[in-house]
């Protein structure tokens, strides 16, 4: 089943390894600003219509998942990197069967075979919510779920403290230390190679 | 600020911890909105089907 999540490996560079329905729903925004910027950029600066933005997923996503296997293997470079690069292979086929008249030459018609657009702030700024969506993902997986259940209704849904203890039963001090727990719990995954390789240039 | 740099530190001050608090929240709502967005769910039938498909020798851009 291609849905079913594949184990994470304990602290030992597993980190992004899940089924691709939730790689899908955590990445789908980076790799949408990643197609649409490879478009731009072999088009002379044509807009790509929703559905050509929407088969760029889809096969962004399908290739990074073939035959049921994750297939980035970070010890090859960073993820957004191969990312960047499959996007746009993808990008490229798909123009390839459309061929819009006003085009620049393809990689592989052309003088360069990877000819990648720059690195723009909106991909950057998907990409960066993508991994803290990811972290929070990993926490989640991490933490006791009464721990997650308390930092996310106080940290991320903005329930007051007060109310989340007296709704728990249990007191104001126990809340604020499972919060505190949290925090050091996600900072110990922040910390992680895998994150601070991701997360700087 | 730099959020990543933020969450290596557990000596926040209100503001820096508000700001963390903030890019956290705007991501785990993103991811919420995903999850139930129609355009994720549709893509999401379209790569099942894909990956569902007999295996086919597509044209390949790089050697990924």
């Amino acid at each position: 089943m291609h849905t079913d999540p594949i184990s994470k490996a304990a602290g030992d560079g597993a980190i992004w390894e899940v089924s691709w329905k939730r790689f899908l729903e955590l990445y789908h925004e980076p790799i949408e600003v990643i197609a649409r910027s490879c478009y731009r950029h072999h088009t002379n600066g044509h807009e790509p219509s929703s559905g050509f933005i929407e088969d760029a997923v889809t096969n962004t996503v399908a290739d990074f998942f073939a035959r049921g296997q994750y297939r980035y293997d970070r010890t090859r470079g960073r993820l957004r990197s191969y990312l960047r690069l499959l996007v746009n292979a993808r990008v490229v086929d798909l123009l390839r069967k459309e061929r819009p008249i006003d085009h620049k030459p393809l990689p592989g018609e052309g003088e360069s075979g990877s000819d990648l657009p720059a690195e723009t702030s909106s991909e950057s700024k998907a990409f960066h919510h993508s991994l803290m969506a990811s972290l929070l993902e990993d926490l989640r997986n991490q933490i006791p779920l009464r721990q997650f259940e308390i930092f996310e209704r106080v940290k991320l849904k903005y329930q007051s403290p007060q109310f989340v203890a007296e709704d728990l039963g249990i007191t104001r001090a126990m809340v604020d230390r499972n919060i505190y727990k949290a925090m050091a719990a996600l900072r110990e995954l922040a910390s992680h190679a895998e994150y601070q390789e991701e997360f700087y240039e | 600020m730099d959020t990543i740099a933020l969450l290596k530190r557990s000596d926040l001050t209100p503001e820096e911890d508000a700001h963390l608090t903030r890019e956290l929240a705007d991501a785990y709502h993103m991811d919420e909105a995903a999850m139930s967005s129609r355009n994720v769910q549709r893509i999401a039938e379209k790569v099942k089907a894909r990956l569902d498909m007999p295996p086919i020798k597509l044209p390949d851009s790089t050697q990924l």
